[in-house]
């Protein structure tokens, strides 16, 4: 469905990507691995559009994204939820509002039909009802769970996770990959997740890549990337200080 | 001892140099703001829903504040001038001069610096969490402009509510004069009005009013400026907030001076 | 979440409408000019020499009531033309005065208005203020008061100067002795410095009464060789004329260089004689002063010969009815007793002056013989010799005071002038004796054109 074409970037004289080719398959997940500051989010937002490639190309159904014009960025975008690391919910509006957020700006629903909609967006994220909350009285995993609601409040084909377990206990950490994988399969997502979460990786993905030092190093299964030969693949598995990653 | 101190000269010039390049590098995002706020502002959709969450914030909940500072304003330079013109016996110069700095200069600078330290602080502390917590990205990544979204409305109404807290700060700062002169001074009332009335002038209202407007969008823009493109964490928010208030109340007094004299130049005396 | 009372949105537009409220306002009573509530009036003008200090919607005030204000200000003919709008319900008569006035001190400037007379009639819309008072404003009182403080800084500084420390109260002194002992010197020698200068006025009067047939046929003389001059010139205007047209041998020769060369030198040579008999003046002047007090006529005759602008001499005949007091001191010794007897003897004569004059600017000083006493005199010009007031001191040998006159001579028309004056003027002792009367003055080639042969100036002189 998406397929990257030896995407090039660098800001001022800092390489960032060298060479990325990667096929993100349709209602499948991808996992971008790697260490932090490794260019993963860069990777991500040259798939969303808010970044140009100094080089290459990113074919979204044939299309090359990377010269569309800001009318056809802004309903490419609309194809798209994203789930931010800290959730991203506005601190000034209630729960329902965050979640109806993006319809109220992007549909021409009543503000009852909006209400139903993020009363069943809840529903799907198991908080049913806290609609009347504000951010600020909700846990990090509730946050989590909004901000999942809200990006899946206009049904997008394509979910982006920035790291979504970072900063939840391992019980939330392994709630939310099962909330992951439960709503790829209920409305056919194609999922990009970014994550060092090793054991929630391997629970998650259809496709694991792995970027280091501006390079995808390896591409495959979680089966595939467990027989990797590549000692790099092997110390970030084994999360292991020793070994030729440099820290 | 040579090398040391050619260190120390190469370290001061590398650090003006730095010091320059972030000044012209911050005036151009100012100037890029703006301008792209200005285009933006005549641009659909008006979100008139979050223009009047903004003018309760900037206009409605700065009356208090503003009301009480003119107040005094108005009534501490009726006091003071009242002995400087006693020596001469012109008492009834009293409530012109007080009118006619509060309608010129005190009311729109001092309105200003009030809004600054209230809302500029506030906006950028504000814009600046929402850059840390990623909620301009979360924004843009709901194809929405987020300048359009958290600047817009900010700037339109710092334009809109810092003149009209002007004119209320005018009204209270000569009602404040009116006390001290009328009710402790002992002046005759009528004479007072009257005095305000023939000195002061239509023009002179204008003039600080266009003032307070210039100040409405300087303190906004700066503030949302600061915030949104703030980096570094909390502490970089609670840079941000300080910075606003500096260099807004800054820029106020000194584009002060400059205002006044192309304000007079084209007939606003 | 609070309940809230009041929408953001009714908050919003609460504080719009309130602060539009107070903006609308102010605006009413600052501008006024919303013509809502703004009194009617009608526009009359004034001239004003200066419109500093006002500007449009200064008031207008009649006893410190307002009646108008200031409408438009505008520049006319150097002037400020200043339009006022006086309010439909009040009228100002035509003799009404307009003045610019201050507020206190440092007030504000306002127009204020002297009533008229009443009934007079009154302005119509459109008329004008024409009486105008300017008051001096604070500005120049200061100014002023600043000048005189300079002026007697600088008279203060000087006498410092002069009687500052020991050494100048010193001279000072000195001078004051000096200035005393002068006087007391004076007081015994004027007297015979008097005499001595009446001996000789009176030498001279002798020398002219002797020769008053003399005299006569000298001027009559000087007129003839005036007379003379003119036609020599006449003569030499139409050789030279002849010559230039080439008639005889001489207009023949006045081709050749050489000869026009000697000729040009000739030329000059009588251009400079010429010259100075042209720049030689002579004015003759006749005037009759009748005297009141005397009931009499007094003439003055007299002759002046200015050789340049800045200086003349003038010979005078004066005919007075007080004539000449002469006056003898006698002292006698008798029986050890020293006697001393006083008389004045009056008698009509003829008085003679001579002096010399010399001209600075418009003031003229003069000395000499004065009606057959020593004196001075002064006189001042204006108006280019039209009007000259003069001042003369003579007769120092008086018992009293001498004889101080002051005159003024009015010239209306070419050659003719009336004077007028006072004697004695100074003195506290005698009554100023006052005088009027006219004269006739011409130039010696005035007269000529006048009667064409130049010998008749005698007989007029001879009055």
């Amino acid at each position: 469905m998406i397929s990257i074409r030896n995407l090039y970037k660098s800001f001022g004289n800092h390489r960032v990507l060298e060479d990325i080719s990667l096929d993100i398959e349709k209602g499948e997940t991808t996992v971008v691995i790697g260490q932090s500051g490794v260019g993963k989010s860069v990777l991500i937002k040259h798939i969303m559009g808010l970044l140009k490639p100094d080089r290459g190309a990113i074919f979204v159904d044939g299309d090359d994204i990377t010269k569309y014009d800001n009318k056809q960025m802004k309903e490419y975008l609309q194809r798209f939820g994203i789930l931010f690391q800290n959730a991203a919910l506005f601190d000034s509006m209630s729960v329902g509002e965050n979640v109806g957020f993006p319809l109220r700006e992007h549909t021409n629903l009543s503000d009852k039909e909006i209400r139903a909609r993020v009363a069943e967006k809840l529903q799907v994220v198991g908080l049913a009802g806290i609609e009347d909350m504000l951010p600020s009285e909700l846990s990090g995993g509730m946050r989590k769970r909004v901000g999942l609601a809200r990006a899946i409040a206009l049904d997008p084909e394509i979910m982006i996770f920035d790291e979504p377990t970072t900063g939840l206990d391992p019980v939330m950490s392994d709630a939310i990959d099962n909330l992951v994988i439960e709503t790829q399969e209920r409305l056919n997502l194609t999922n990009v997740v970014i994550s060092h979460d090793i054991a929630g990786t391997f629970k998650i993905a259809h496709k694991v890549a792995m970027l280091y030092d501006c390079r995808l190093i390896e591409v495959g299964t979680p089966e595939e990337f467990r027989n990797s030969p590549n000692p790099v693949v092997q110390q970030f598995l084994a999360r292991k200080a020793e070994g030729p990653i440099k820290i | 001892m040579a090398l040391e101190f050619k260190n120390i000269a190469i370290g001061f010039l590398d650090g003006l140099g730095r010091f320059l390049i972030r000044f012209f590098e911050e005036t151009g995002r100012l100037i890029n703001l703006f301008i792209t706020t200005m285009r933006l502002m005549v641009k659909p959709p008006f979100r008139l829903n979050l223009l009047s969450k903004q003018m309760e914030f900037v206009g409605v909940q700065s009356t208090f504040i503003v009301a009480l500072t003119g107040t005094f304003t108005g009534m501490v330079f009726a006091l003071q001038s009242s002995y400087a013109f006693k020596l001469l016996n012109a008492e009834g110069m009293i409530a012109p001069a007080v009118g006619l700095s509060l309608t010129r200069e005190l009311a729109p600078v001092l309105t200003g610096l009030m809004v600054t330290g209230r809302v500029g602080s506030a906006m950028a502390a504000e814009l600046g969490t929402m850059r840390v917590t990623e909620q301009i990205d979360a924004l843009f990544a709901m194809a929405i402009d987020p300048i359009k979204y958290l600047v817009v409305p900010r700037v339109i109404a710092g334009i809109i509510m810092v003149p009209l807290l002007t004119i209320l700060f005018n009204f209270v700062g000569n009602v404040g004069s009116y006390i001290v002169g009328v009710g402790i001074l002992g002046l005759n009332s009528e004479r007072y009005i009257n005095d305000i009335v023939y000195m002061v002038d239509l023009p002179d209202l204008y003039h600080g009013v266009i003032k307070a407007g210039f100040f409405g969008l300087l303190i906004t823009l700066i503030g949302c400026s600061r915030g949104f493109y703030s980096a570094g964490g909390a502490e970089g928010v609670g840079r941000a907030a300080t910075q606003a208030v500096v260099i807004a109340s800054v820029l106020i007094l000194v584009s002060d001076y400059f205002l006044t004299s192309v304000l007079v130049r084209i007939g606003f005396d | 979440m609070e309940e809230k009372i009041l929408s953001t949105e009714a908050k919003v537009g609460l504080f719009v409408v309130v602060i539009s409220g107070i903006l609308f306002w102010m605006t009413f009573k600052l501008g006024g000019c919303l013509g809502v509530g703004a009194p009617r009036g009608y526009p009359v003008k004034v001239a004003l020499e200066t419109a500093q200090g006002l500007n449009l919607e200064t008031p207008v005030y009649i006893a410190g009531i307002q009646i108008g204000k200031v409408n438009d200000i505008a520049l006319e003919e150097g002037k400020a033309r200043v339009i006022l709008k006086i309010f439909t319900e009040y009228q100002l008569e035509e003799d009404v005065e307009a003045s610019i006035r201050t507020m206190g001190f440092l007030g504000a400037k306002y127009i204020n208005i002297k009533p008229g007379t009443p009934g007079a009639p009154v302005i119509e819309p459109g008329g004008e203020i024409v009486r105008v008072k300017i008051p001096p404003d604070v500005e120049e009182l200061i100014d002023e008061l600043g000048e005189v403080v300079q002026d007697i800084r600088e008279v203060s500084r000087s006498l410092r100067a002069v009687i500052g420390g020991e050494e100048g109260e010193a001279s000072l002194r000195e001078i004051i002795d000096n200035i005393r002992e002068a006087s007391v010197s004076l007081k015994y020698d004027f007297p015979v410095i008097a005499g001595n200068i009446r001996r000789v006025s009176e030498d001279l009067e002798d020398l002219i009464s002797e020769n008053r047939e003399g005299l006569r046929e000298s001027l009559e003389q000087f007129q003839m060789a005036a007379a003379d001059l003119q036609e020599s010139l006449d003569n030499i205007a139409s050789i030279t004329r002849k010559i230039n047209e080439g008639e005889g041998s001489l207009g023949k020769l006045v081709n050749e260089d050489e000869t026009v060369e000697k000729l040009n030198e000739t030329i000059e040579g009588v251009n400079e004689i010429l010259a100075v008999s042209r720049r030689l003046r002579a004015f003759i002047d006749y005037r009759g002063e009748y005297l009141i007090e005397d009931n009499d006529l007094k003439s003055h005759f007299s002759l002046r010969l200015q050789p340049g602008a800045d200086k003349y001499y003038q010979i005078g005949i004066v005919d007075d009815p007080q004539g000449v007091t002469e006056v003898t001191d006698v002292y006698t010794r008798d029986d050890g007793e020293t006697q001393y007897t006083h008389t004045e003897v009056t008698e009509r004569k003829l008085k003679f002056s001579l002096e010399m004059a010399k001209r600075f600017y418009d003031l003229t000083l003069r000395g000499g013989i004065i009606e057959s006493t020593g004196g001075v005199g002064m006189d001042y010009s204006l108006l280019g010799d039209r009007i000259i007031v003069s001042f003369e001191a003579f007769d120092f040998g008086k018992e009293t005071n001498p004889n101080l006159q002051a005159r003024l001579s009015l010239e209306p028309f070419r050659h003719l002038y009336l004077v007028g004056g006072a004697n004695d003027f100074i003195d506290s002792e005698i009554e100023p004796r006052y005088f009027f009367g006219g004269g006739i003055k011409f130039e010696d080639r005035d007269l000529k054109a006048l009667f064409g042969t130049a010998g008749t100036a005698a007989s007029v002189g001879g009055q």
